[in-house]
């Protein structure tokens, strides 16, 4: 224990590469069992609760971690930081649609937000009708729900990476993540939600004995190959939430670990490299976010589409 | 000792450069077949414009996805977050 000590002290005042994207890539974790927050502590080292945080007492950030410790993911955990974000960008988006749905007038001058929101709207409109085209009234706003709190989940990786951190830090927060969608928990957990859709559209268009049909019957259509396409149609089955919220995940990870790598170039000599290497990135990184974004939607609508075709539309 | 720690490491590189640099190679033919074809079919039909720009980027987000990936788990490998 007390050669721990002496190495975060040696970190603290070293401040290695290592160290730096460590934090960066720590989340800021609340045990549920008894509210403590993971690899944090108080000044006087004792342990650090969210409820200290709460009242101010600032926590500061435990570098290293105990070796029996370090390889066991504790399932206890929440991410605090990833659903506080997505949380407030989720009520953002839906107090502004809100707003100008109810005040939305046809008739004389419509304002710039009402303008925008018809673009975003009919945007999605017009990409979900193109290959959803039978009737649904769940859709179009699964559709437009993923494509904006995505696209506003992801351009939280524009902010600088030191600023939320560091605020945070301020404040007596050991670790704040401010992209949500770097957080492999809540993309897994869209896609999932992607996933239940794909089953009730199944099963409300198809029926039970459809679903059966589809997963046994469906490549060869032969009792021989029963087991086969059985087989085949789960691994298909199943790589559609894997890859959907995989894709975003490690785009997103992506983009935000280059960043933190020009953050990275922090010496007297190299400083002045920074805007020259974080400038093209980030604006790289617009088209990346708006395109992922985009794709999630588009899958989703192009999953669903295929969940509820029927078999002669299918072939 | 020391030799056999030096010989992993620099294994380690070896793996993260091959992981960027396939992935990237793999995307870079991809992309060049899919907006080279994008170009020929947007010349033979001005008309879908439209469709094939939307079709385009899902194609090109789709492809870009995958060297992104293994770039990020390359650098990860470099800096040696896994533990080995």
């Amino acid at each position: 224990m007390a050669n721990t000590e002496t190495q975060t002290e040696n970190h603290s005042t070293e401040g290695s590469a290592q160290q730096y994207i460590g934090h960066h890539l720590n989340f800021f974790q609340v045990d549920v069992r008894d509210g403590s927050v993971v690899h944090a502590q108080k000044h006087d080292g004792s342990k650090c609760y969210l409820t200290d945080i709460l009242t101010f007492n600032k926590c500061e950030a435990v570098h290293t971690v105990k070796k029996e410790e370090s390889h066991l993911v504790n399932p206890y955990t929440v991410n605090v930081d990833s659903l506080l974000v997505s949380f407030v960008l989720g009520l953002v988006f839906f107090l502004i649609f809100a707003r100008v749905s109810k005040k939305f007038t046809t008739n004389g001058k419509p304002g710039r937000l009402q303008t925008f929101i018809e673009m975003v709207v009919l945007f999605v409109d017009g990409n979900v009708k193109s290959i959803y085209t039978r009737r649904s009234r769940l859709v179009a706003p699964v559709a437009i729900t993923s494509f904006v709190w995505i696209l506003l989940m992801n351009t939280m990786d524009l902010i600088p990476v030191d600023w939320v951190p560091a605020l945070a830090g301020f404040i007596g927060v050991p670790y704040f993540r401010v992209l949500p969608t770097a957080d492999v928990n809540i993309t897994m957990s869209m896609a999932l939600s992607v996933f239940v859709l794909i089953f009730w559209f199944t099963f409300t268009r198809k029926g039970l004995k459809g679903f059966i049909k589809e997963m046994t019957l469906h490549p060869f259509n032969h009792p021989v190959f029963i087991p086969f396409n059985f087989v085949l149609e789960s691994i298909s089955l199943l790589s559609k939430p894997l890859s959907l919220g995989l894709r975003l995940f490690g785009n997103m990870f992506a983009g935000e670990m280059i960043f933190i790598m020009i953050a990275l170039f922090n010496t007297a000599y190299t400083f002045a490299l920074q805007p020259f290497l974080s400038v093209p990135w980030a604006l790289f990184h617009i088209l990346i976010i708006c395109l992922q974004a985009f794709i999630f939607m588009m899958l989703t609508v192009v999953y669903l589409a295929a969940a509820s075709a029927d078999e002669e539309e299918k072939s | 000792m020391n030799e056999v720690v030096s010989d992993v490491i620099g294994l380690n590189m070896i793996g993260a450069g091959l992981m960027m640099g396939l992935g990237a190679l793999g995307a870079a033919i991809g992309l060049g077949v899919l907006s080279g074809r994008f170009l020929e079919g947007y010349a033979r039909q001005p008309d879908l414009d439209k469709s094939l720009t939307s079709k385009f980027f899902l194609g090109a987000g789709l492809t870009d996805a995958v060297p992104m990936i293994s770039l990020v788990f390359g650098i990860l490998i470099v800096l040696g977050v896994f533990p080995s």
